[in-house]
């Protein structure tokens, strides 16, 4: 599999182009080609170039951007993917291995790409995130450095100031190509300087300078001028489903705040993100209607939280928000009583996208804390010929491997998860006084408490089919349809057709 | 295989809330060569499924069963007479080994070749296995219950206390032989325990302690006709 490497070569320091070139050449994988396009003379870094007996081609062209510079050198390109390289990016020794690997792995994907770290230590790489095309549509995740399948290359478009990545990324998804997304970092890049976009210092110029790029990327495209706006930084998934769910944009980054909007939603209100929070309740400005949609984690680390620090924040932001939304009751009772009133709004549930599917062999999930640790425990040791897994501090599961999940904790609920667990048709066994949540309390008599459960757990075995009653139940409290015209009414009383 | 040393004897009725823990107590004995004899008195609840899944686990446990209930003392002579060890240890199917106890009671027989029964020192624990612990005569903490000398004497004028803790209890082959576990009253108001400790002593057997932690007994309250057994105990000891 054979890689080019197209470098657009324009106004760098001789010692980042020497570094990009020699990081190029030290990959293990040698089934490749670079080629430099500069755009515009430059004796220097031609020197630069000529030390590399390497390069496949040099070209010399007329100042005109990097796009054009990267379509003159695909002209070049004899690899299968092409790569569209930055001259102060450098790439680790196993990034194109790790590219053909991948690409080999998935043949259905036209691309691939992972996150990339900064030069500067001190900050935090930027990760990506898995394939999404509907989130390429809201915001781009995809540096250009990435490699493309040569016969879907669609052209870069010369007439974009910005953001021409976004608007590359966009018409190759469009046309139909699925990228494979690699965890971790495939290279390394300077910290933009002070005159590039993404360095200025000067927030409001800043600004001005996104605004017309995504405008213009948009406008091209042809988005739809939406009148609802979610925001959502720790939750982006959820989010983009909420997104998706009442046909809004969906913003992370403050900066892409680029247009009034008529209603904002900011999913989630954590402790922990409350910097952002600000800038885009700011951001968003009076002619808005804000709103807050709380997660039952927010409400809970709010709850935990010394009660000061919670007055100065809801203070802070009391005359920014208009409404207040909620996804469950446990959450709404924690808001009333810090003294928020919150409307009820189950979290919307895809339920096309998620069947049953049913687990084929029992097994039981145990979450517990150490107040009914003992009594669990015993119920585990009392069943060997069934498989028990208890939920461990940092050790990842899936709890959708499980038919019955075990929740006994000093405060019962019922969070998102179980929820969904019961969606999908499994079954809940809890201290938990709800519908369907298999409310079974430990009581006076412990021997009798231990073998309800353990009578319970065993006709569950027995029968082993999914529970549909608790799935109809849920379904119906959280569909998509009741979520939307929730938001809906929201925007009529905003005055809004 | 060669043959076992020393033999389980479990007879469980409707017990799967502490059975799976007693087998396994059993099964992680230091001493190897033991077999264990679970006889299900015609439980309607989960029980055969844990005998079952041990049955497949390990060839050591042998698993009996009643299909109409017919009390304790019943599937306790039925499993000593299926058993084929020389030595009996005897376990109710809510009560745990320590891991030593089988090793510890052939030890205890092999140096002591006069005694016929032997029994030691218990722990009791709760509902959920954790020790209880109580103040002794001399006002200490302690969780051990002490294995003390048989004396028929204060057996007779108390009834119930200074007896042994049958799930502690070893007794060689023999004498099952002459003493059986009494059907009828006795059983079903669970005192054929008691009975078959008494009539031991009374037939001539010859009784040993061995003051060591050996077995945890698990202490649930429950409701006796209390009035019936001090009766059923005197007519015996008369």
């Amino acid at each position: 599999m054979k890689f080019s490497f197209i470098i657009p070569v324009y106004k760098k320091p001789p010692e980042t182009f020497r570094n990009c070139l020699k990081s190029l050449f030290s990959m293990s994988h040698k089934d490749m080609e670079v080629i430099c396009v500069f755009d515009g003379p430059d004796a220097v870094l031609e020197a630069v170039a000529d030390e590399f007996s390497q390069i496949a081609k040099k070209v010399v062209i007329e100042h005109g951007g990097a796009c054009k510079a990267r379509n003159e050198g695909a002209k070049y390109a004899t690899g299968d993917f092409l790569s569209f390289w930055d001259a102060d990016c450098y790439a680790e020794p196993e990034m194109s291995a790790m590219w053909e690997m991948t690409l080999k792995d998935n043949l259905d994907c036209d691309f691939c790409y992972s996150g990339y770290a900064w030069a500067d230590p001190n900050m935090k790489g930027y990760e990506s995130e898995p394939f999404n095309p509907e989130m390429l549509e809201h915001y781009n995740y995809i540096a250009s450095m990435f490699p493309l399948a040569k016969d879907r290359f669609p052209g870069w478009d010369e007439s974009l100031s910005g953001m021409q990545d976004w608007d590359y990324w966009r018409r190759v998804v469009k046309a139909g190509s699925k990228g494979a997304f690699i965890p971790g970092f495939g290279f390394v890049t300077d910290v933009p300087g002070a005159d590039s976009i993404s360095g200025s210092k000067n927030e409001a110029e800043h600004f001005e300078k996104t605004k017309t790029r995504i405008e213009a990327v948009r406008n091209k495209l042809g988005d739809p001028d939406r009148d609802i706006v979610v925001h959502g930084l720790i939750y982006k998934r959820e989010t983009g489903f909420i997104a998706k769910t009442i046909d809004a944009d969906f913003i992370w980054n403050p900066f892409w705040l680029v247009k009034p909007y008529k209603l904002s939603l900011m999913v989630g209100f954590h402790p922990k993100s409350l910097d952002i929070c600000r800038k885009m309740l700011d951001r968003t400005g009076k002619e808005t209607k804000r709103g807050i949609y709380w997660m039952g984690m927010d409400s809970e680390a709010f709850y935990t939280a010394p009660y000061f620090q919670v007055k100065m924040v809801l203070k802070d932001f009391e005359d920014k928000v208009d409404f207040h939304l909620c996804e469950g009751e446990r959450t709404q009772n924690i808001l009333a009583e810090m003294g928020i009133k919150a409307a009820l709004l189950p979290f919307p549930y895809d339920a096309e996208k998620h069947g049953i599917e049913f687990p084929s062999k029992f097994k039981v999930l145990v979450l517990t804390d150490s107040v009914y640790e003992k009594v669990i425990h015993g119920v585990i040791k009392a069943m060997p010929e069934v498989e028990f897994v208890r939920v461990v501090p940092d050790v990842g599961y899936n709890m959708m491997d499980y038919t019955v999940s075990l929740q006994y904790t000093k405060d019962p609920r019922l969070d998102n998860n179980s929820r969904n667990f019961l969606i999908k048709g499994r079954y809940l066994i809890s201290n938990v006084d709800l519908p369907h949540a298999g409310y079974l309390p430990v009581g006076d008599d412990p021997v009798k408490f231990k073998n309800d459960i353990i009578n319970r757990i065993r006709e569950l075995k027995t029968e082993n089919k999914p529970n549909m009653e608790a799935r109809d139940f849920y379904l119906a409290q959280a569909s998509p349809e009741k979520f939307r015209e929730g938001i809906l009414s929201l925007l009529d009383k905003v005055g809004v057709s | 295989m060669k043959p076992p040393k020393a033999a389980f004897v479990i007879p469980v009725y409707n017990g799967q809330a502490f059975l799976a823990e007693s087998i396994q107590s059993c099964l992680e004995q230091t001493e190897k060569r033991i077999e264990i004899v679970v006889v299900d008195d015609g439980s309607t609840d989960g029980t055969a499924d844990i005998l079952t899944h041990f049955q497949y686990l390990d060839e050591r446990v042998k698993a009996l069963r009643f299909e109409k209930n017919r009390g304790r003392s019943a599937a306790r002579n039925m499993g000593i007479e299926a058993a084929t060890a020389d030595v009996i240890l005897t376990l109710d199917a809510d009560d745990l080994c320590l891991r030593d106890r089988v090793e510890k009671t052939l030890k205890y027989f092999k140096k002591n070749p006069g005694v016929d029964l032997m029994y030691s020192d218990c722990n009791n624990v709760d509902v959920w296995g954790d020790l209880i612990i109580y103040q002794d005569q001399q006002g200490r903490q302690t969780d051990t219950v002490p294995a003390l000398p048989f004396d028929i004497d204060r057996v007779r004028k108390t009834l119930n206390t200074y007896i042994p803790c049958h799930s502690s209890l070893a007794f060689k082959k023999s004498v099952f032989e002459k003493v059986r576990y009494e059907d009828g009253d006795v059983s079903a108001n669970g005192i054929d325990d008691w009975f078959f400790q008494v009539k031991a002593h009374q037939a001539g057997f010859r009784f040993g302690a061995l003051n060591r932690v050996l077995v945890r007994y698990r202490y649930i309250p429950k409701t006796r006709d209390e009035e019936k057994i001090r009766r059923l105990k005197q007519e015996v000891l008369a």
